[in-house]
């Protein structure tokens, strides 16, 4: 973790210093900047072979060439707590995220990270801007088609898991697929095939209380898997995990954005996490600081 | 299975709350069937009275024993309208009898006139009913059967005097439950126990009757005829249909609605209980329900998943209920059995219809915290601490 941790501050300096969003080279088809093999090594450890690849031989096509699945224009979020008492969470935030990326989102507690992932998660609506998913408009939905949206399109992963905690790890996951109305057995069948992917096939009759952070958030994971959504949100997914347990998941999410091409939008303080990102947003005061760059 | 485990999530809140239902479902049950025990009486009655007259000795009131001569028979069969008159002698099978809630055990004479005018048919589980002429023979009621240990071909003691047992009737739920019939002329002879001792030594056995049954022709008004009867015959009090209504069946209709708005009152306080569980039930996994919604729960799956548990706390405080009034009542009937009591039945349609209003009341209560459940925005509930 430490190599990692030098890594990282190497990597965010010269970000910081060329001011846009950071292409980690998935698109640029030989591993462009990203010094890929040293950053692979160093966070898994040699663990994973798998993921200790270059960005050329990452098959999702994500990068320039891809297509956008998610685009935000000019959203602004207003909390309304009095009269002339309000608070400006999102001010004509844009961004734009290609198909098959694994971006990160950073920025200052309060900058409206979580915010905007809520709102392009369809979890939360904007003030005003327009949000594009998939290119289909999706900010003046109606309650029954966002719920719809959430089953079958996004997925979500949170800081502290939030699995039910009165349910097993595979009713968990079932939850998710019998929302999107599969029948008990096809969501039972579809969860078994989630957990072996997030390498938990044996632990589905486990409650959570029974799971480490780390099992738990895998669970999350298939939860979110399940369905083939296009994107994943993940809400700070590695910061309540200890490094080892981070690391693991953050592999677990390159291997599946890898393998099945999803989407992957993590909001997070760590910048090993964001490090692994193929590109960065950074967010002040309600603002995607390098969003139009994108 | 996962709405059971979330119901019992809070063991001791939710095992209080189904309590609550419990004990509401357990007043329901009791109080109920006792209205039910009631009700079968009255239907009973007012089914046998329907389309008949029924005479008894003037300044009497329904139902009693009061002695009346025989010979106004004539007199009343002479009255337009009148298609046949039966005499009969009815009174307390057992002088020590005391008060009794229901249907007081009565032995019942009948001359059998008129039995084919009859709308109101007794059928036997076993045996057959009295011939004409027959003596010394009787036909028991069903709830009798075990009291008295009669069977067919037998023998019962009435009154300290032999009979032998014919038939045993088929369960009624009203009056011939609790009767044994004789041929009149051994009524007679054992009606004049009751008589004061002074004047019994001056009537001859066979005068005396407690009422009679007439018949009407058909398309004669009972009403009108128990009028005409009253006007043509002195010494009488005839009695029509209303008569019973008036007497009986409104007053019944009274103290049901009393029992019944015990039941319901209880019943109230268990479903605010529900109301106050499922709302903090609510309250408390309002993260969860944030949850929910993100993986793409829509509004009705999240009223259908709190419904459901709102019902099916409803549900066991219901059959719970239900089991604990039905034994209420069962031990209670046993208990009194000695003192020839029998308040209570548990029909059916009253456990059927106590289980399901246990279950509505869940629903119901459970409304409002599913709905405000299902609103909730999945942002902030997922914020929620």
């Amino acid at each position: 973790m430490e190599t990692m941790e030098s890594l990282v501050k190497e990597r965010i300096g010269s970000r910081i210093a060329t001011g846009g969003a950071v292409d980690a080279g998935h698109a640029s088809g030989n591993g462009g900047s990203r010094t890929a093999p040293t950053a692979g090594e160093d966070i898994t450890g040699g663990r994973v072979p798998a993921f200790s690849t270059t960005g050329a031989e990452i098959a999702a096509p994500s990068g320039n060439g891809a297509r956008p699945i998610i685009r935000g224009i000019g959203i602004d979020k207003r909390y309304v707590m009095g009269q002339d008492n309000y608070v400006d969470a999102l001010r004509d935030a844009s961004l734009e995220i290609k198909e098959g990326e694994m971006v990160g989102v950073m920025g200052p507690s309060g900058s409206g990270k979580s915010t905007l992932l809520h709102i392009l998660g369809c979890l939360d609506s904007a003030s005003s801007g327009e949000i594009w998913l998939d290119g289909r408009r999706v900010d003046d939905l109606s309650r029954r088609e966002l719920a719809r949206l959430r089953r079958n399109e996004v997925g979500f992963i949170f800081q502290t898991f939030n699995l039910v905690p009165s349910l097993t790890a595979i009713e968990n996951v079932m939850l998710a697929a019998e929302y999107a109305g599969k029948s008990r057995r096809e969501a039972r069948e579809a969860a078994r095939k989630a957990l072996s992917q997030v390498g938990l096939a044996e632990r589905e009759g486990h409650r959570p209380t029974e799971l480490s952070g780390g099992q738990q958030q895998r669970v999350a994971i298939a939860r979110a898997l399940v369905n083939s959504p296009k994107v994943i949100f993940g809400d700070e997914p590695t910061g309540n995990l200890d490094s080892v347990s981070s690391t693991e998941i953050v592999e677990m999410m390159h291997r599946i954005n890898r393998d099945t091409g999803t989407t992957f939008v993590l909001v997070t303080h760590d910048p090993g996490v964001a490090e692994t990102c193929d590109r960065v947003f950074h967010m002040l005061d309600g603002r995607v600081t390098n969003g139009h760059h994108a | 299975m996962r709405t059971l485990r979330n119901v019992f999530r809070r063991k001791l809140r939710v095992l209080l709350t189904i309590f609550g239902i419990t004990i509401g479902v357990l007043a329901l049950v009791v109080m109920g069937s006792m209205a039910e025990k009631i009700n079968m009486l009255v239907s009973g009655g007012t089914e046998y009275f329907s389309d008949k007259v029924t005479v008894q000795a003037e300044n009497t009131a329904l139902f009693t024993s009061a002695p009346l001569s025989i010979d106004k028979r004539d007199a009343i069969k002479a009255v337009p309208g009148v298609a046949e008159v039966s005499a009969s002698v009815d009174a307390l099978l057992d002088t020590e009898s005391s008060m009794s809630f229901g249907m007081p055990p009565m032995f019942s004479g009948t001359d059998l006139l008129g039995r084919d005018l009859e709308s109101f048919q007794l059928s036997y589980t076993e045996g057959r009913g009295l011939n004409p002429g027959e003596r010394g023979a009787a036909v028991v009621g069903a709830d009798l059967k075990d009291k008295l240990g009669a069977e067919v071909g037998g023998t019962i003691t009435v009154r300290g005097e032999q009979f032998t047992v014919v038939g045993i009737l088929d369960k009624t739920l009203t009056a011939p439950d609790t009767t044994v019939v004789l041929p009149l002329a051994d009524a007679q002879r054992l009606y004049m126990q009751d008589i004061p001792e002074v004047v019994r030594n001056q009537v001859d056995q066979g005068d005396l009757v407690t009422s009679f049954v007439v018949y009407p022709t058909p398309g004669t008004d009972p009403e009108l005829l128990a009028a005409e009867i009253n006007e043509a015959v002195p010494g009488v009090n005839a009695s029509g249909p209303q008569a019973f209504q008036d007497q009986v069946a409104s007053a019944m209709g009274i103290f049901n609605a009393i029992l019944y708005g015990i039941a319901i009152i209880a019943l109230f306080v268990g479903g605010l209980s529900v109301i106050n569980t499922m709302t903090m039930s609510v309250n408390e996994r309002t993260r969860e329900i944030g949850v929910r919604k993100a993986i793409g729960a829509s509004d009705g799956q999240i009223v259908g998943q709190f419904l459901s548990e709102a019902g099916f706390i409803g549900l066991i405080g219901g059959v719970s209920g239900l089991f604990l009034g039905w034994l209420v009542a069962t031990v209670t009937d046993k208990l009194l059995e000695p003192r020839n009591l029998d308040l209570f039945l548990v029909s059916p349609r009253l456990a059927l219809g106590s289980v399901v209003f246990a279950i509505i009341l869940g629903l119901v209560s459970g409304l409002y915290p599913s709905l405000h459940a299902a609103r909730l925005q999945p942002v902030l509930a997922l914020r929620y601490e």
